[in-house]
């Protein structure tokens, strides 16, 4: 045995490294054109080889040659539920600028690390599988193969091939080949040449390429709405598995219903903890559960979509979002209420036309409006005949929708359902705030300022979730930042959160703030009036501009000077108004001193890069309000 | 029949790992203050407190069974709604290693319920795989957790590696903390098993482990040494009211500032014996090495003069290495590890064959400047954000690997050696590498002081200087900026990753230069002397405006020259218990330069005000001359130590630039008369 291991072993020092394969030299064989300048990296070719079985297995290649322009680049990477997919191959080779082979890999040199989501309460099992090189110099080429099994499915035959995120690739294909009599659903989220389909052996190639870098912006939508991305749901309407005949949002409905149902069985469990509870109000009871469960998801496995029963939830006290909505939708049951689960898509891009339940990151409860009256609800709160109730957020009872929903899509998961649904957008009134301020100077310049800040419902929710989730002390702290930073002492910070729109009252000192000056006092800009954009730079724009939510909000100030003083000549009104918002501030005289008032208004949404310099210029008024300073003189006496 | 016997086997071995290992535990009884903590207000900002924190660590079967066991127990008292979403716990191990026995846990809530923990409740995933080696995480999550709750939290592990540092826990205050430690027991001691497990430092061994508290500040924490037939049997640490950490910035590092015990099998008694005796070591075993290598005498006489003075040799050695000798790869072993393992090629091979790891250079450097009879010594040096601390066992606290010659330096405090090494081929006369300074390194043969504080360079070494010009009409605004430096901000840019190209720093620097001036975008950008260490490095770049620098103000038009300086931030807030320990001096020199068109007329107020203080000075002057308007502003930090008597001078140098750019430095232009 030992000789064998040293004939082995001298064997292993005189080979050669491996060459590589024959496609790759082909690739590399072909001239690179110009890149962007700002690229790290240029793919040069990229094939994903999608592979059906019959049972619904996938077998997923990949080919990938990658040049590097500069150091530092990570080469690959992968991320999968580790307990349905295994990597079956995995090769690398690194080249140097004469293409000669310097290094290689393969699956013994996989690194494998378990990732997370949101931190803490989220126990997943993805994990990111990277094979390469942690530095990449410039002219140096990666070639990597690799293969891995997707086992059948329980919930959808769903495969996602990202694209193109920034660096540049001048080619990229995917192929998908399925058995027979099966149908595919795609959707690719950037441009590419229509798939072309072999009927003969029922398989699909899209062409992609070749593709720009794209640049990082300011203001420019989430990277998930931007990057391409090829989804594709393969799908047997013969089979008898519900989760292979996902073909439409029916059967979406129909896979959802057959794992959400069951957990949400009211046991006996769960109607016996309310007898001496003396909560006899199925709202009280929601909300019961609602504050006592915690949240921590354990989307480990089939946790991922199969919630726990509402019996287990119960005895555990905490949960994920499914997990709430199953017992909630027990308490409902077990109250004569009837009710759905509802599958949502928070802040991620979501496609109508392709039905899959992976489009989906939410799960909360739907209740028949008809079983309501109408003044049980905020309007926004409803979709169509449904009422929307999330047991996950803890700061927003029953009738009411948390903030972070307005605008999202919905699948209510009902016999009745055919498609997904949106929820009501948000307008401008609904986060909105009016602010009264009053500075009191004296003639040290040592200001003293008092205020008020009305917000509006949708607002004192959003806020009310961030108490929730932070805590008073860290919430006060976070609220009066920008006051802090700029030297101001506070000294009253008060929440009456008794209504439905809050107000707070602040109250703090700020010692020679204001500053004479040849004769003059200045007084300095507020801490930060009004939410600024990012800095825009002007040349060319890539991207949509996002401008987040809608908002709006009036601003009065009022100076009262030291007597024997007054404002410094008139003031000029900075006045902007477009499709994208507005913004009006006006100074004028009072009996004690000065009032600045502003009425301010952004749509919000995302729009076109054509309106970028109109951005640009709301976002040099909003500047120059925040910055104004005013001139006092002493009046003649 | 025998194949079948294996598999149930298997299933046995499998069925019996960790995941199953939820057992009854005998809980100490819950105090009935326990349950009114969370109206003790000392407390009141915390949402848990860990009413207790136990570990007892076991190595009396160490060298029996190359097992040490290790379990560690917890009360938490849960005190809000906050307290109940953290109150899970992640156990993290080897699965090579390290295996969890036991797991056991429960949930009592203020009515005396009690919601065990099941298997159930227990998740575990591996979240780390690279060859053999894997991490494996098993989740606790606690049933029936509600916020005013107490959890308790047992397991116990067996590993195959002693601990030899704990940290305890910093996230939340302790109200009691404990450690058991059975050490090694004599009867069990075999030199060479543990020379494998503790002996990175001294070849001495010893049967009674010693011990070192770091970090407990003023907290008492009480040893307690119980000896069972004349030998130590267990020691006891404990301390109380362990506070949640609170990290302090521009001070030692982060994680020194929480509390570690220390304990490790050594004779020596003190960290100073400790570094001592590796100084002395890591010469002398390089030395040995060195006599196994006659034929360097062959090169050295060949290619260098004896006769030259030490410096010249060293810079001339140093070069040379770095020039002709080809990098295999960074190392042959892992991480910071690889500076202190002598390299496994021998030298003859080296500089024969002209290949070596990268982390092989500084001792071919070493071996050649002895062959040549320089005394060049072997340097031990962190960078700056993991600063040395003189803690025993802390080896891999090193960062880099270099060398020095003994003669008279260039700074106050480091007139005792020239330092220098591969990595870093930019020599400025009269300066320390950036991250060598205001530091301490550890130097090789000097056993009698092994450490030795680096000093700083002074500030005029250390000079940034900013000159932007700006022209305005009543249109446009245009301008450039010329951006030079020298000492240590150069260094950042005299040690580009290998690899990068020119344009690449351009764009790096641009990117930088971005986030310095935010008033300004860069329509081109271009340096100089980036390879010339004996000049400043100077950026030039036209820029854009991106503010407009002009208000109208009561039907003034104000121009602030201020808004075009760099962003400056004050880190200092108004309370300091510990000395400030900044990264370095600075002269900072910005002067910004305003000229107006012919139908613009400046009514300015000259502005010049100065003061100098125990730390450093600042000035700012404005002023007119001809038709130009012109802002100097001046901001040098002398000292980069400064003890908590002068933290008020030094809040006061950073806040004096905020108070020209936050508060108005407004000069008023108005429209020049026909």
């Amino acid at each position: 045995m030992l000789r064998l291991f040293v004939v082995v072993s001298v064997l292993a020092t005189v080979l050669p490294v491996a060459a590589v394969p024959d496609w790759a030299k082909e690739v590399i064989a072909q001239p690179v054109p110009e890149t962007d300048f700002a690229a790290s990296s240029v793919t040069l070719f990229y094939h994903v080889d999608l592979e059906v079985r019959k049972n619904g297995e996938c077998i997923r290649r990949e080919r990938r040659v990658e040049l590097g322009l500069r150091h530092y680049v990570s080469l690959t990477n992968w991320l999968y539920g580790h307990q349905y997919t295994r990597l079956k191959k995995a090769k690398a080779w690194l080249l140097d600028g004469d293409h000669e082979v310097q290094d290689r890999m393969d699956k013994d040199d996989v690194i494998v690390i378990g990732d997370w989501y949101d931190g803490d309460y989220v126990y997943t099992d993805d994990q990111d599988i990277i094979l390469g090189w942690p530095s990449l110099d410039s002219g140096s080429i990666g070639v990597f193969e690799s293969e891995m099994v997707i086992r059948p499915p329980w919930s959808a035959c769903y495969q996602a091939v990202t694209i193109h995120v920034q660096e540049p690739i001048l080619r990229a294909y995917v192929t998908v080949d399925l058995p027979n009599e099966w149908g595919l659903s795609y959707h690719y989220s950037g441009s590419a040449t229509d798939p072309v389909r072999d009927p003969a052996e029922n398989s699909w190639r899209w062409t992609f390429g070749p593709l720009s870098f794209v640049p990082d912006e300011p203001m420019m939508p989430d990277w998930l709405t931007v990057m391409s991305v090829l989804q594709i749901q393969a799908h047997d309407l013969q089979s008898r598995r519900a989760e292979l005949r996902q073909s439409s949002w029916e059967a979406v409905s129909d896979w959802v219903t057959s794992i959400h149902n069951p957990p949400a069985d009211p046991t006996t469990e769960v109607t016996g903890i309310f007898s001496g509870t003396g909560l006899d109000n199925w709202r009280d009871k929601l909300q019961y559960f609602q504050k006592s469960i915690r949240y921590t998801s354990l989307s480990i496995g089939e946790g991922r979509f199969i919630p726990r029963s509402a019996s287990e939830t119960l005895r555990a006290r905490f949960g994920d979002c499914k997990d709430k909505a199953a017992l909630a939708r027990a308490v409902l049951t077990y109250s004569g209420v009837p009710s759905a689960s509802v599958l949502t898509a928070v802040l991620d891009p979501f496609v109508d036309s392709f039905a899959t339940p992976f489009q989906f990151n939410h799960c909360i409860v739907g209740v028949p409006a008809s079983t309501l009256h109408p003044t049980d609800y905020s309007p926004a709160a409803r979709v169509g005949d449904w009422v929307l109730y999330d047991p996950t957020d803890e700061s927003t009872p029953f009738g009411e929708l948390p903030p972070i929903l307005r605008g999202a899509p919905v699948l209510v998961i009902d016999s009745s359902t055919t498609e997904p649904q949106w929820i009501t957008e948000p307008t401008t009134a609904d986060y909105g705030s009016n602010q009264t301020i009053t500075i009191t100077v004296n003639e040290r310049g040592d200001v003293q300022v008092d205020g008020t800040k009305q917000l509006s419902t949708l607002t004192s929710r959003l806020q009310r979730y961030f108490l929730h989730s932070i805590g008073p002390d860290l919430y006060r702290d976070s609220a009066l930042v920008s006051w802090t930073e700029q030297g101001w002492s506070m000294t009253e910070f008060v929440i009456d959160s008794s209504g439905s729109e809050w107000t707070i009252t602040f109250a703090g000192f700020n010692d020679r703030f204001a500053r004479e000056m040849d004769g003059y006092l200045v007084l300095p800009s507020l801490p930060q009036l009004l939410v600024p954009f990012d800095h825009l730079p002007d040349g060319p724009r890539h991207h949509a501009i996002d401008l987040t939510v809608p908002r709006e909000s009036t601003r009065e100030i009022e100076w009262r000077l030291p007597e024997g003083w007054r404002l410094s000549d008139e003031y000029p009104e900075f006045s902007y108004e477009s499709d994208i918002g507005l913004l009006f501030s006006q100074l004028h005289s009072t009996d004690q001193g000065v009032r600045l008032s502003i009425q301010h208004r952004v749509e919000g949404g995302v729009w076109p890069k054509e309106w970028y310099e109109e951005v640009q210029q709301l976002g040099r008024v909003i500047d120059r309000v925040n910055r104004l300073r005013l001139l006092l003189e002493q009046e003649e006496t | 029949m025998r194949f079948l016997a294996i598999v149930i086997a298997s299933l046995v071995v499998i069925a019996t790992s960790s995941m199953s290992q939820v057992r009854d535990y005998d809980w100490p009884d819950i105090p009935s203050w326990v349950w009114e903590l969370s109206t003790v207000d000392s407390l009141a900002d915390y949402d848990l407190v860990y009413v207790e924190w136990e570990m007892v660590e076991d190595h009396r079967e160490l060298t029996r069974r190359d097992k040490v066991t290790r379990s560690y127990r917890y009360r938490w008292r849960v005190l809000g709604e906050q307290g109940r979403e953290i109150a899970d716990h992640v156990i993290s191990r080897s699965s090579r290693s390290m295996k969890v026995k036991q797991i056991s846990g429960r949930v009592v809530r203020p009515n005396g319920a009690v919601v065990e923990l099941t298997r159930d409740d227990l998740r575990e995933r591996e979240t780390l795989a690279f060859g053999d080696e894997k991490i494996t995480e098993t989740y606790v999550v606690f049933p029936g957790v509600e916020s005013d709750c107490v959890i308790d939290l047992f397991w116990k592990m067996e590993s195959e590696a002693p601990l030899r540092t704990i940290e305890f826990q910093a996230d939340y205050p302790i109200l009691s903390a404990r450690v058991v430690w059975h050490p090694d027991l004599p009867n069990l001691s075999r030199a060479d098993e543990r020379r494998r497990y503790f002996n990175l430092g001294p070849r001495e061994s010893s049967r009674v482990p010693h011990y070192y508290l770091s970090g407990f500040g003023e907290i008492p924490f009480d040893v307690q040494e119980i000896q069972k037939d004349g030998f130590l049997e267990t020691l006891v640490f404990t301390a109380d009211q362990l506070p949640a950490a609170s990290p302090i910035d521009y001070w030692i590092p982060e994680s020194e500032q929480v509390a570690r015990l220390y304990v490790y099998y050594t004779r020596t008694q003190s960290p100073h014996e400790y570094w001592s005796a590796y100084s002395k070591n890591v010469h002398d075993v390089r030395h040995r090495m060195l006599e196994r290598a006659p034929s360097l005498n062959l090169l050295v006489e060949s290619r260098w003069d004896r006769s030259w003075p030490a410096r010249e040799l060293a810079v001339a050695v140093n070069t040379w290495v770095r020039d002709s000798i080809a990098i295999i790869s960074d190392s042959y072993v892992d991480g910071e590890m690889s500076i202190h393992v002598p390299t496994p090629l021998r030298l003859e091979y080296i500089v024969s064959m002209r290949r070596a790891y990268e982390s092989d250079l500084t001792e071919v450097i070493w071996a050649l400047l002895q062959t040549l009879g320089v005394d060049a010594r072997l340097v031990y040096a962190a960078n700056r954000e993991r600063r040395v601390v003189h803690r025993p066992l802390k080896l891999l606290q090193f960062t880099d690997f270099l060398l020095a010659i003994p003669e008279p330096g260039p700074t106050s405090e480091t007139e005792e050696f020239f330092f220098f090494g591969p990595y870093y081929p930019e020599y400025v006369e009269g300066q320390l590498p950036w991250f060598l300074e205001n530091t301490s390194v550890l130097i090789g043969g000097e056993p009698d002081r092994p450490f030795r504080p680096t000093g700083y360079s002074p500030s005029d070494m250390n000079r940034s200087s900013t000159r932007i010009a700006i022209q305005i009409d009543s249109a446009s605004t245009t301008g450039s900026l010329s951006y030079t430096m020298t000492g240590h901000p150069s260094w950042i840019w005299r040690m580009p990753p290998t690899g990068m190209r020119d344009e690449d720093i351009a764009q790096m620097a641009a990117e930088a230069f971005d986030s310095l001036w935010l008033a300004l975008s860069f329509d081109s950008l271009s340096f100089s002397n980036l390879s010339d260490a004996s000049r400043p490095i100077v950026f030039d770049a036209r820029v854009a405006f991106s503010e407009d620098p002009i208000s109208e103000i009561g039907g003034r038009r104000f121009i602030d020259p201020a808004t075009y300086l760099r962003n400056w931030e004050n880190p200092f807030g108004p309370k300091r218990t510990k000395p400030v320990i900044y990264p370095g001096t600075f002269l900072s020199v910005d002067t910004v330069v305003l000229v107006l068109s012919p139908d613009l007329a400046i009514d300015a107020e000259e502005i010049d005000t100065s003061f100098t203080n125990a730390v450093g000075a600042f000035s700012l002057h404005l002023w007119e001359q001809h038709d130009t308007l012109r802002l100097a502003r001046t901001v040098e930090l002398s000292v980069p130590v400064i003890d908590t008597s002068a933290y008020g001078d030094l809040r006061e140098l950073f806040a004096a630039p905020l108070a020209f750019t936050s508060l108005p430095l407004s000069v008023v232009a108005s429209e020049r008369a026909p």
